[in-house]
């Protein structure tokens, strides 16, 4: 491992002010992505930020229309949440399926969300959350929404000196969520591809609907034409052959090493039908 | 660059100078000598290297121990009291859930934690609960038969 400065702030402001300062600076939340880089040297900086004490950014509450978690949330903090249960349960069914014990009590949603892996789990369902980022910086906070947060695999519109503060979305208690992933074994696997569908349901009729996918394109994709086809249906009156056309045109896969297109197209479909099947359980 | 770190592990405070690159796991071997830790992949998906920080069963190949600054620290070597080993451990050798060796603290310490957590657990919440730990020997259902047997014996030393 190349030798770099460790720097742990004493306050946010402060924090605020070493992003100014220094360059060559990256942010340690949990570690649990940035450390393996580090060590493979795909990243070399000359400085490293630990944040991991400032317990501001580690709360996560109700305000009122909006739920609001803070960047330093861990993913076992989520699963462990009441409020979140409540009103996004879809975000801890993604949680619960990340890594492993160990990696949940550790990693940080903030270092899912920055790290920017189009195979990050909690995304799908942050988009379906219709999520806004709160960053914050020497020069004030700004808020950005969740689709357009993205830029590709690894990248975001976040600034070098910017820190994702928390994650805010409104209250979701009536929708029905669902995230499935697949991936080659239950823990300890990157997602070869996942999918989110938040829904409003009433009488057997998709009133809302909101799908996600997750490692099927270079950032998560929204599934318009899949929303568009089931919106206002009787969930039991759309064939299989229709969402499988309409999955089609809204992902586009490529193949590597977890996959092949051909497959994520095949399988990515099959989610789809199981989470209407749920939902049409409910 | 070079920092003092103050870690209370089981029970004993160090003040230890270590280099920021440092990973936790190696200056608890190699400075500290609590060589139950052991190291296995080194990016946090075998779980030997599991220990409890702050309360929480984590990989210690992923933290540095800069990080660790100001944390208490329970290894394998702090889990018996004294002579007498831990219902946990007792139960690994009363089962056969040991056969090398390697897997096994890390696999008492996320038990340890889990069954804090979770005094009644299903086999399924079991097999979560071990999820980020690997064992290339004993195959598993002598650990459940242990950490079953385990969660019984200390749920029944709670109630006498
Ligand atoms: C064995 C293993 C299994 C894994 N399994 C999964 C899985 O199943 N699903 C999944 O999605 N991920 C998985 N991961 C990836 C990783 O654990 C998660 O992405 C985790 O949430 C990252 O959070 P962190 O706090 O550890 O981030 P870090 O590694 O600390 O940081 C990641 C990046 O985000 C930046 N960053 C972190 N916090 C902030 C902030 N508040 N503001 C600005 N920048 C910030 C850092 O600078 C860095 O670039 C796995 C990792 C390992 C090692
Ligand atoms: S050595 Fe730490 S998880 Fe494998
Ligand atoms: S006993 Fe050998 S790895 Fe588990």
């Amino acid at each position: 491992m190349k030798k770099f400065k460790y720097i742990r702030p004493n306050n946010l402001k402060d924090a605020c002010s070493i992003l100014k300062r220094e360059n060559d600076i990256k942010i340690l939340a949990g570690g649990t992505d940035l450390l393996v880089q580090i060590k493979d040297r795909m990243k070399t900086p000359e400085n490293l930020l630990d944040i991991t004490y400032l317990s501001e950014l580690r709360v996560i509450r109700n305000n009122s229309n909006y739920l609001e978690i803070g960047a330093l949330s861990t993913h076992q903090d989520i699963i462990d949440s009441d409020l979140v249960s409540n009103n996004a349960g879809i975000l801890q069914q993604a949680c619960i399926q990340i890594g492993s014990p160990q990696i949940r009590n550790r990693g940080t949603i903030g270092g899912n969300i920055i790290n920017a892996s189009p195979a990050a789990d909690t995304l799908p369902p942050l988009f379906t959350l219709e999520s806004e980022l709160i960053l914050i910086s020497e020069s004030g906070e700004r808020t950005v929404k969740i689709k357009d947060f993205f830029q590709g695999p690894g990248r975001s519109i976040i600034e070098p000196n910017e820190i994702l503060k928390s994650i805010r979305f409104k209250k979701h208690s009536n929708w029905l969520g669902h995230f499935k992933k697949l991936a080659s074994r239950k823990a300890l696997a990157i997602s070869k591809l996942s999918v989110a569908g938040l829904f409003l349901v009433n009488n057997g009729t998709i009133d809302q609907a909101r799908i996600a996918f997750g490692a099927v394109g270079p950032t998560i994709l929204i599934g318009k034409d899949t929303v568009a086809l089931i919106l206002n249906k009787k969930i039991s009156s759309i064939s299989e052959k229709e969402i499988s056309d309409a999955v089609i045109k809204d992902i586009s896969p490529i193949s590597d090493l977890r996959s092949t297109q051909e497959y994520r197209k095949a399988i990515t479909t099959i989610l789809v039908q199981r989470i209407l099947q749920n939902l049409m359980k409910a | 660059m070079e920092h003092t770190i103050k870690l209370k592990v089981n029970g004993i405070s160090y003040d230890v100078r270590v280099q920021s690159k440092r990973s936790l796991l190696s200056v608890l071997r190699d400075d500290l000598g609590y060589i139950g830790v052991k190291e296995g992949c080194g990016a946090g998906e075998c779980g030997a290297c599991t220990i409890i920080m702050d309360g929480k069963a984590i990989n210690s190949c992923m933290v540095l121990a800069v990080e660790a600054d100001g944390s208490e620290i329970l290894t394998i070597e702090g889990l018996s009291d004294g002579d007498n080993l831990h219902p946990i451990q007792k139960q690994f050798i009363e089962k056969g859930a040991i056969q090398c060796g390697f897997c096994t603290p890390g696999m008492i310490l996320t038990t340890y934690e889990f069954l804090k957590r979770n005094p009644d657990p299903t086999e399924d919440e079991i097999k979560v609960a071990i999820s980020g730990n690997l064992c290339r020997c004993t195959g598993y259902v002598q650990i459940i038969e242990a950490i079953t047997a385990a969660a019984k014996e200390m749920k029944s030393n709670k109630e006498q």
